[in-house]
């Protein structure tokens, strides 16, 4: 096609190829970028919806505390949830326990128990209430109250 | 055609934006409350993560109104970490407080508290 005065332009072949180029290479980075977003929020979901799937199964409760008269306490704890727990963290009167003799990240199987041996953070006096929370590596809770 | 080239690049725009906005590094994470103690100066949550990345609460507020975390400084928890979260303020003794703490990522965790001593 040829055009009047100084004007000049491309034939609507070439036009049309150039649109098709550029219109096929936005929709191919529009594709990929769509795929790798959508597959890392896909990921995400899937991770929190095992997480809180295995959170639901995790069952546990605390059977027995011992407790030797000064500051020494040996907590007895039975998984009877559907998978496998570890007890990450013990909490008495809401502080936590720092000084772990035994127990503690020790995989206990279901229908297992498991004694965590461990300093309590707060002096132990007979005759008074404790509460004493357990939680796992998936973050479940288990609140007792135990008296001495 | 120019009105189908610019209609084309406001949809691509806009789609990248809302897609961008999705996933990666947008996603929350996943906070758990451990345990929390309230006395009339401080707030204590220990906080666990349980997501699949590095939180970093950033914000706090008691009943709705804002509240300054311990030194101003923000609280980095790892992945399958229990953080210390302490929030300064005026608290009464026998009072149940409502907390928020938020991330930079927009995670959250809500929980409530009891002002014991």
């Amino acid at each position: 096609m040829r055009l009047s005065g100084e004007c000049r332009g491309v034939s609507e072949v070439i036009a049309s190829l150039v649109m098709l180029l550029v219109v096929s290479l936005l929709g191919t980075t529009l594709y990929a970028y769509s795929q790798t977003t959508l597959n890392s929020l896909q990921e995400s979901f899937q991770y929190s919806l095992t997480l809180e799937e295995e959170r639901v199964k995790e069952k546990f409760r605390v059977l027995a505390v011992w407790w030797d008269g000064s500051d020494l306490l040996n907590i007895t704890i039975l998984n009877y949830g559907k998978v496998d727990i570890s007890v990450d963290a013990i909490y008495i009167d809401n502080k936590p326990a720092t000084r772990f003799l035994s127990g503690r990240g020790e995989t206990v199987y279901t229908l297992k128990l498991v004694h965590v041996k461990l300093t309590s953070p707060v002096a132990i006096v007979e005759g008074r209430g404790y509460d004493i929370v357990v939680v796992s590596e998936r973050g479940v809770r288990c609140e007792y109250l135990w008296t001495p | 055609m120019v009105l189908a080239v610019a209609g084309g690049v406001v949809i691509y725009a806009y789609t990248m934006g809302y897609l961008g906005g999705l996933g990666g590094s947008n996603t929350p994470g996943t906070l758990s409350l451990d345990a929390a103690t309230c006395n009339t100066t401080h707030i204590v949550a220990y906080v666990r993560n349980i997501g699949s990345k590095v939180v970093n609460v950033s914000a706090a507020y008691v009943n709705n109104a804002p509240a300054t975390l311990y030194r101003n400084q923000d609280v980095r928890i790892a992945v399958g970490s229990v953080g210390t979260v302490i929030i300064n303020g005026t608290y009464t003794v026998g009072a149940t407080y409502q907390v928020r703490l938020v991330c930079d990522d927009n995670t959250r965790l809500d929980f409530s508290v009891k002002c014991e001593s």
